[in-house]
């Protein structure tokens, strides 16, 4: 199981909205098992910047599991760190 | 491919052509259905329309997996009405259509009203017992779908059922059209005030009512809002975030920009980021959206920016658009939103704030065509600045609701329906909606009875009472469902059983639905027949904080 930083946080702002910790798993997927809508994408996606401080966009047709939300949150931290450094 | 010139019609359906410039040069204000031939059938006259006006290579519809010219889309269209009368669907049965916004969904919509059979769209995000109640209560004989959902809904419990199409698979749709015959396949002689197609609209016990419409109904609507009103053309593009079993999002995909001849997108985005990034690809020119499209492109606007350079126009309808997001959304995108309302039983908007004469917060004037009154409880318009009762008169009101004689009695009266919303007029004629006569409300553009959501919190073993209501801060945020709770005795409200009961709540009721603030009272207040008095739970609570 993901118990990275990401993965915790990802976890803590989809219990804020509302869905039981068991449910939340590393191949869970945003639509078909949670159901998430559109302003509950929006609501994640406001609370990854809040706390981490990335833009990240969920995007995509293809619906996504938690650890794919994952890849794409510690992507953008990557991106964010580098180029932090170089400035 | 076979061209689909005038002479190539087929001469049963030779009398739409001569009518189409007949019928186009006569339509004013006023009485519409008069001025359409008696025998009028609603898919040959938009689709023939355009290939009359030279519209034949012009692109009708733009979708990820192929665009369709008007020419293309006249010949599917009749394929349609073949492979379906081939299949056994006859006049005035039903189609039921389970799908995404796609080609497959449009060809079989245009083509079940042009052999006269009546295409009933089915929302993809209804519930399982939603859509098997559609079914059951349409008596639909043919359903087209997907192979998720025909597993979803396995076994299909409706007896009237006969055949299941599938888009996806061996033998899709669209693998069966191309089969069929390129030559022109004669339209019924349907009569202009005949039933057309079917919408299912949430009742207020949750199950949803078939709102019948006529062949008519569509040519009322384009003429008295797309044209008249929003001024839509030839060279427009529309994209819709309301889907095609929506009254609105049927009006602006489906009929609008083919009575104009302009074109449209036909999308499944329902993600934000997905909307952005189809709007930078197809440019629309024209966005229908609801208030939580508005707020959530606002929310993320400096995560991914919109650009709006191709939108002349945006729409927003189903429900109050929140004045605070219309001047949020003009300081960022320098674009006024139009803001407008409708109903499905009047198939689209009849009050709009029109270009150029915008009045934020309210839902603007009465669209040509319709007469929009605030009445008291005797029926007497009311004066300006008064609460009263929404009443409508227009010509494209619905037939009634299908086996629902006491639902249908209860809103018509003649060409009058009384909608439910309380409204109150300005002195400049401009209409504000104040509230709902019965419980409901909406949220997402959706209807949601408060019952429903009662009935579930009921089954919490340690919930005594509850009030579901709609809470909006009077108008500037946007609605939210909100549940008040007392505890049976001897239970303490702790932030833990709040969060338990948030969670049972979710996991019952369609997303959208679940309440998204849970208060705990000690108790709710009661009428003088001891039912709990929703309307009264909100103000009851301000009140005692007050004190």
């Amino acid at each position: 199981m993901n118990t990275s930083k990401a993965m915790n946080k990802l976890k803590a702002i989809l219990i804020d909205l509302g869905i039981p910790r068991e449910s939340l798993h590393d191949d869970t997927l945003l639509h078909r098992d949670l159901q998430l809508d559109s302003t509950e994408i929006v609501e994640i996606v406001l609370g990854l910047k809040q706390n981490l401080g990335i833009k990240v966009k969920l995007g995509g047709r293809k619906d996504l599991t938690l650890a794919q939300v994952c890849d794409r949150i510690e992507a953008e931290m990557l991106t964010q760190s580098q180029s932090s450094h170089v400035s | 491919m076979v061209a689909l010139g005038r002479t190539r019609i087929g001469s049963r359906s030779g009398y739409i052509n001569r009518f189409i410039k007949h019928v186009s040069r006569k339509i004013m204000m006023g009485h519409i259905s008069e001025q359409l031939p008696k025998t009028f059938n609603v898919a040959a006259y938009l689709l023939n329309g355009n290939l009359e006006r030279g519209n034949s290579q012009k692109v009708a519809f733009f979708s990820r997996q192929d665009n369709y010219t008007y020419e293309q889309l006249s010949q599917r269209v009749q394929q349609a009405a073949r492979l379906l009368t081939s299949l056994g669907l006859e006049r005035e049965n039903r189609l039921a259509i389970l799908l995404p916004d796609s080609p497959e969904s449009v060809f079989a919509f245009w083509g079940a009203i042009w052999l006269g059979a009546l295409p009933v769209p089915i929302n993809t995000a209804s519930s399982i017992e939603q859509a098997q109640h559609i079914l059951r209560d349409s008596r639909a004989k043919i359903l087209l779908s997907e192979r998720s959902w025909q597993t979803k809904l396995a076994p299909i419990e409706s007896p009237f059922l006969q055949q299941v199409l599938l888009t996806d698979g061996d033998d899709s749709f669209l693998s069966l059209l191309s089969q069929q015959p390129e030559e022109p396949f004669p339209c019924a002689e349907t009569a202009r005030d005949e039933p057309a197609f079917w919408l299912y609209t949430s009742g207020s016990t949750g199950m949803p009512k078939g709102v019948i419409h006529l062949h008519q109904s569509m040519v009322i609507c384009a003429e008295n809002y797309a044209k008249a009103t929003l001024g839509l053309k030839p060279d427009d593009i529309t994209y819709s975030v309301a889907k095609i079993p929506f009254a609105y999002g049927l009006g602006n995909t489906l009929f609008m920009p083919l009575a104009v001849g302009a074109s449209t997108v036909l999308s499944d985005a329902s993600n934000v980021f997905d909307i952005i990034a189809d709007i930078h690809h197809y440019q629309p020119t024209v966005l229908f959206g609801i208030p939580s499209l508005y707020a959530n492109l606002l929310a993320v606007s400096d995560i991914e920016s919109l650009d709006v350079d191709s939108l002349r126009l945006c729409i927003s309808a189903a429900e109050q658009l929140p004045e605070s997001i219309w001047h949020q959304w003009r300081e960022t995108y320098n674009r006024e939103i139009y803001e407008g309302i409708g109903t499905t039983e009047f198939l689209h908007i009849f009050l709009a704030n029109r270009l150029g004469e915008c009045k934020p917060g309210t839902s603007g004037r009465p669209v040509i065509g319709y007469d929009v009154q605030v009445v008291d409880q005797n029926g007497q318009p009311c004066p300006p600045g008064e609460i009263g009762d929404l009443v409508v008169s227009g010509e494209s009101l619905m037939l009634g609701y299908w086996n629902r004689l006491t639902e249908t009695r209860e809103v018509l009266w003649g060409n009058t329906m009384h909608t439910g919303d309380k409204y109150v007029q300005d002195g400049s004629g401009y209409f504000k909606f104040v509230g709902r006569k019965d419980d409901l409300f909406k949220v997402n553009g959706q209807w949601i009875s408060p019952l429903e959501i009662e009935d579930i919190l009921h089954q919490h073993p340690q919930i005594l009472e509850v009030a579901v209501v709609p809470e909006s801060d009077e108008g500037e945020k946007l609605t939210q469902v909100v549940a008040y709770v007392s505890l049976k005795s001897g239970k303490e409200p702790t932030s833990e059983l709040g969060t338990e009961i948030y969670q049972f709540a979710k996991q019952r009721l369609t997303h959208f639905k679940a309440p998204k603030t849970l208060r705990f009272v000690e108790q709710l207040p009661r009428t003088a027949t001891g039912k709990i008095h929703r309307k009264s739970v909100a103000d009851s609570q301000k009140m005692a904080l007050n004190n």
